[in-house]
């Protein structure tokens, strides 16, 4: 709009108006075309600035890829390596026992018993370099879990032979941790790679002396740092530590070291995405990483790892539930033998009998005319405590109704003759039972029987 | 009388060990190796040994078929799976095939006797490697 004032008062001049009119079109042409071009440049630039971010996540998800890509070759040749090493140990373990049960004279004996152990040191150092491998069918796999004692156990041997000389490997995974909720080779990968990053530290020092330090143990509330503050607790977790004497990181160096392609080695040494990776695997389970370092200070690395929930810890601990009790009263004696694997899996959990005289038992497996819907019902209602696994047809008979809402269905019928798939699946869902709580009440009524 | 035992796999290291290993326990007796199980059913009907101690990775074996096939045709040897490979998918396998275990490879030597023992009586091994992979959610 262009408006028009005079010093001087005057009346419509139709020419002055006209010509301003004119003035005021071009001007308003003139700002309507100023204004499209910052816009059409704005949307330039943005436009700009898409296709550099783009471009940024494509060449990140492609050096990603690329990775991935070298560790899978990396860990298939390992777990190669790790199987054949296993195939020529077997034999020399077996002769070595055979050996060991023949009399030898004292020398001869503590020579074999020398050679044994060397035996088994290779025997964990080809089970560890299996551990190294990404299984492709499970490479995407979020579940499963891990019994660190065990783990560490089997990956010792190959995180130690790894270390440049006069970089020791100390510390150990106590047994009695509950697993935690992550593959073993997943926790391998990570694993090695934080040590191999503190060995490189410690060797490019000019080339000193130091220790790498593993231990592990329960999250505990100050574990959680500032964190604590957050006002519901965190669920469960297992805290592994992976430290170094080294001489540490500066704070701009700390700062940026979880970002991709970020490093402090020569490009043919690394493409700077280890510790973008090994954050990326332990929050894809859950977990989180968190660092610890100074100049001169060495550097700590804290893994929290979520507990996995439904496994047992592999040694019981003080914590222990009353192990539910099972009770199997199948015909067929192999599946007997491989439900009563399965349960012994569960151990510190679950304990099982053959047969019907555990009155008390929570958790039933039954087949036969015992599996008949009708008595599966009539079984059910005399205790609100048991769960049946029935071996039979349901024919279309509906699940008693649960008082417990989101529990496990108290009963399950698999048909005649499971796949073992769905016997193990059906087994695990019923031993569902949560950690705390009371021991399972003595039953009160006369000895039940399924038969 | 001391058990049978039949080794198949094509590991001749291993088929040279285990006689060896055998001969020293009494439980047990040596019935043999067998490198390619192309005639594994007549070479089990003729030994008729208690145990079959079955590698899972033969080349050009289909290695569940055949134990199905011996659990029809030879139901008193027991077939037990020993492998250095542990996966869910081979481990379910192998039971719904009529195996009466899987067995590691990296098992402690008296463990693995044990368990031979023990399927020799009709239990169902799993060494504790498997149990841990089958337990897997």
């Amino acid at each position: 709009m262009v408006c028009l004032y005079s010093a001087e008062p005057a009346g419509p001049d139709d020419m002055l108006l006209a010509m301003m009119g004119a003035v005021g079109r071009e001007i308003g042409a003139f700002v309507r075309r100023t204004r499209a071009e910052a816009e059409l440049r704005a949307h330039r630039e943005r436009l700009e600035e898409l296709v550099r971010e783009r471009t940024r996540a494509l060449e990140r998800s492609h050096e990603r890829l690329r990775q991935a890509e070298r560790l899978a070759t990396v860990g298939t040749l390992a777990a190669g390596l790790g199987h054949d090493l296993s195939n020529l140990i077997l034999p020399i373990r077996a002769r070595l026992h055979s050996l060991a049960e023949s009399r030898l004279s004292v020398a001869a004996a503590a020579d074999v018993a020398a050679i044994g152990e060397a035996a088994g040191y290779l025997q964990r150092l080809a089970s560890g370099l299996r551990l190294l491998a990404v299984d492709p069918e499970r490479a995407a796999e979020r579940e499963g879990h891990t019994d660190l004692a065990a783990w560490w156990r089997d990956v010792a041997g190959v995180f130690r032979a790894a270390l440049p000389r006069g970089v020791r490997l100390e510390g150990s995974c106590p047994a009695g941790l509950p697993p935690v909720a992550v593959t073993a080779s997943r926790l391998t990968q990570a694993v090695f790679n934080l040590v191999q990053n503190s060995a490189e530290a410690l060797a490019g020092a000019g080339g000193q002396r130091g220790t790498v330090t593993i231990d592990a143990s329960l999250a505990r509330p100050e574990d959680d740092g500032e964190e604590a503050q957050r006002p519901a607790p965190r669920p469960p977790a297992v805290i592994l530590r992976i430290a170094d004497d080294g001489p540490g990181m500066a704070p701009t160096v700390a700062a940026r070291c979880f970002e991709p392609y970020f490093s402090t080695k020569v490009r043919s040494v690394s493409t700077g995405m280890g510790l973008a990776l090994v954050r990326g695997w332990v929050e894809a389970v859950g977990g989180s990483i968190h660092l610890r370092t100074n100049p001169g200070q060495g550097t700590e690395f804290t893994l929290r790892f979520p507990v996995a929930v439904g496994v047992p810890a592999a040694a019981p601990s003080a914590r222990t539930p009353a192990p539910l009790r099972a009770a199997i009263t199948v015909d067929d004696r192999r599946t007997v033998g491989f439900l009563g694997a399965m349960i012994e899996a569960a151990s510190a959990r679950a304990a099982a009998w053959e047969g019907d005289g555990v009155p008390d038992a929570e958790l039933w497996v039954v087949g036969g005319a015992a599996a008949r819907p009708e008595r599966i019902a009539a079984f059910l209602a005399q205790d609100p405590a048991r769960r049946v696994v029935a071996l039979a047809e349901s024919h279309g008979q509906p699940p008693p109704p649960d008082a417990d809402a989101g529990a496990a269905p108290r009963v399950c019928y698999l048909g005649r003759r499971p796949t073992t798939s769905a016997l193990r699946r059906s087994l695990m869902a019923a031993l569902e039972k949560p950690e705390e709580g009371p021991p399972p009440p003595p039953h009160p009524a006369p000895a039940a029987s399924m038969a | 009388m001391p058990i049978s035992v039949l080794l198949v796999d094509d590991n001749e290291m291993l088929a040279e060990a285990m006689p060896r290993l055998l001969a020293r326990d009494a439980r047990f007796e040596w019935a043999g190796w067998i490198e390619d199980p192309a005639n594994l059913v007549e070479t089990v009907r003729a030994k008729a040994p208690g145990v079959v101690l079955m590698d899972v990775d033969m080349p050009g074996v289909e290695t569940f078929d055949l134990v199905k096939l011996l659990a029809a045709e030879c139901p008193k040897s027991r077939v037990v799976m020993f492998s250095g490979h542990v996966r869910e998918d081979y481990a379910e396998a192998a039971i719904d095939a009529g195996a009466f275990g899987y067995l590691h490879k990296d098992d402690e030597v008296g463990e693995l006797l044990n368990n031979l023992e023990r399927v020799s009586r009709g239990e169902v091994v799993l060494s504790p490697l498997v149990k841990r992979t089958l337990w897997r959610k």
